[in-house]
């Protein structure tokens, strides 16, 4: 008899073993999770934009986020590409706003200001400086820095705020003297002439001008945080239970293949699901260098961190005084977050993954490992998950999406 | 009685092990843990024997994904240096075949006395800092293993 009793209790051990494991994390995991938390996710002000957390250039910035006047042709603005209802992305592989398109997909906005980095490519170093790429770039708004100076001294409001905020309009520059457009760009030859004719002063007011705009626009894009997901709200309890149920066990299953068998957590790291830095996955589909041939640019522009438009006191330690090209930066780019990733479909820095099935697969598989000799990225093995673990993980990347009344986010009349 | 008795000793033994349904990992040092090395100054010997490096983080502790400082005092096994050297630091993950995405900023704070700024582990597991102490053209090797 007692041998039977001593039998059952070793049967029902094994059948509730069965049943619990995936909702049972061990020490090492449950720490990961902490530190995966959104309560540990803080946006600071950014130091080299005096504009940062201040409420007017967080007001204004969100208008000019939709202002199509940005745009020369008056058809585009920041929003054409990031919009709010699509995870502050457009749906599309690549954005097809200009008729050459840019290279990569448009990537969320989603605590774009956690990042260390900004582009997939990483070549600029503020989310203001970010900015006055795309606001110049032909295949993005292609617009100017001289149409954007004369937006600000046009405008009433954006005069009277420009003052409040950065100071005197300096007296060199005036519509009357301006022409309607100029950049010193490469790629354009009217805007290169415009420019060449602008004095030194006209030329740093015009730049001090562009900036002011993209330094509010950063403020508000700073707002567009998301911390508050059902995997916080989980994490949270797990601090001081031992299980929970606010995830399914679907999830749970797939968080545990996140933090372990899978390795997303490698690079997938942090608050943000992100470590802001640079990686391999060898796509065949890469075609550009990625972080490699972005690190030239990013030193050389004047509207980088060291530049004269930054507001950062030249004594503060700044993460450019560390960057240097490395070859093996090569074909890497910047890890995306997984915050609200649901949203954001297709996926990858080209966009070329429809759907997160496709993600999974692809993770799964890694047909280009097969070839070592394609990639040096040593981490980067197959990890052969089968088609539920696949599931299980997409599970638990839903469960990392807030719902965000986005009304806060828009304008009423852009 | 006594084989009973050693039957019933293998069963509890036998559920004991049958409960233990999740491996222990907790007392294994995770490689992917993101948790904070604690670390006081250590000492190295370098690979040649000339040099015994110590260094400590400037701040507490060696945190993932953000950048910090260590200060490295060299000297000779037996004494003090009186000579000059010159320093250089690098740090990279073996297990994953590439290094770190800055390059450190070594500044010198006193004869034997350095700080290496800039540094940054991206990635939780081993990395392997590298220190190259030159004297010269003789040059020595240092290597530092850290886990975050």
């Amino acid at each position: 008899m007692k041998l039977l009793l001593v039998f059952t209790a070793l049967f029902l051990n094994l059948v509730t073993a069965t049943s619990v494991w995936s909702a049972q994390f061990n020490l090492q995991e449950r720490e990961l999770i902490q530190s995966l938390s959104g309560h540990h996710l803080h946006i600071q002000k950014d130091p080299s934009n005096r504009a940062s957390g201040n409420a007017l250039a967080i007001k204004t910035g969100k208008a000019l986020f939709y202002d199509t006047r940005l745009s020369p042709d008056n058809l585009f603005s920041c929003a054409s590409c990031h919009q709010p209802d699509k995870g502050w992305s457009d749906g599309r592989a690549i954005s097809q706003i200009q008729s050459a398109p840019p290279a990569m997909h448009t990537p969320t906005l989603w605590n774009a200001a956690a990042n260390r980095w900004f582009f997939w490519d990483g070549r600029a170093d503020t989310l203001w400086n970010q900015a006055t790429h795309t606001i110049e770039s032909p295949k993005e708004l292609n617009s100017n820095r001289v149409h954007i100076a004369r937006l600000v001294l046009q405008d009433k409001f954006l005069r009277q705020t420009y003052r409040e905020l950065f100071g005197a309009i300096p007296k060199c520059v005036s519509l009357q003297n301006l022409p309607s457009s100029g950049s010193p760009s490469h790629e354009n030859i009217k805007l290169l002439h415009n420019w060449i004719g602008l004095s030194a002063c006209e030329k740093k007011a015009v730049n001090q001008l562009f900036t002011s705009v993209t330094k509010m626009i950063a403020a508000f894009e700073e707002t567009i945080t998301s911390r508050n997901a059902p995997f916080d709200k989980f994490a949270k309890e797990l601090k001081n239970k031992e299980t929970s149920s606010i995830l399914s066990e679907q999830a749970q299953q797939g968080l545990k293949l996140f933090l372990g068998q899978a390795r997303c957590v490698a690079c997938h790291s942090g608050p943000n699901f992100s470590d802001s830095e640079f990686h391999s996955i060898f796509f065949e589909r890469q075609k550009q260098d990625g972080r490699y041939t972005a690190i030239p640019k990013l030193l050389s522009d004047p509207f980088n961190i060291r530049g004269i438009h930054s507001d950062l006191p030249k004594q503060v330690f700044s993460k450019l005084d560390y960057v240097y090209r490395n070859i093996e930066l090569k074909k890497k780019y910047k890890t995306p977050t997984l915050r609200n990733i649901t949203q954001s479909a297709p996926y990858m820095h080209d966009g070329a993954m429809p759907d997160l099935k496709s993600v999974m697969k692809y993770y799964s598989e890694l047909p280009a490992t097969v070839d070592r000799t394609k990639h040096d990225e040593l981490i980067l093995v197959t990890i052969g998950i089968n088609q539920q673990h696949q599931q299980a993980l997409i599970a638990f990347m839903e469960s990392l999406t807030e719902t965000v009344d986005l009304a806060k986010y828009k304008v009423s009349q852009p | 009685m006594k084989t009973i008795i050693v039957y019933r000793l293998y069963l509890i033994l036998f559920v004991l092990l049958a409960s233990c349904n999740e491996p222990d990992s907790t007392k294994k040092k995770n490689v992917i843990s993101p948790d904070i090395q604690r670390i006081s100054t250590t000492q190295v010997e370098s690979l040649d024997g000339h040099y015994i490096v110590e260094w400590k983080p400037v701040s507490q502790s060696i945190e993932l994904n953000q950048y910090f400082k260590i200060e490295f005092f060299i000297k000779e096994p037996m004494k003090p240096i009186n000579y000059s050297i010159d320093l250089a630091v690098d740090a990279g993950m073996l297990a994953h075949n590439h290094g770190m995405h800055t390059k450190p900023v070594v500044k010198r704070l006193g004869k034997q006395h350095f700080v290496s700024e800039g540094m940054l582990f991206h990635m939780a597991g081993k990395w392997q800092i590298e220190l190259e102490i030159s004297r010269g053209v003789m040059k020595d090797k240092v290597v530092i293993e850290v886990e975050l």
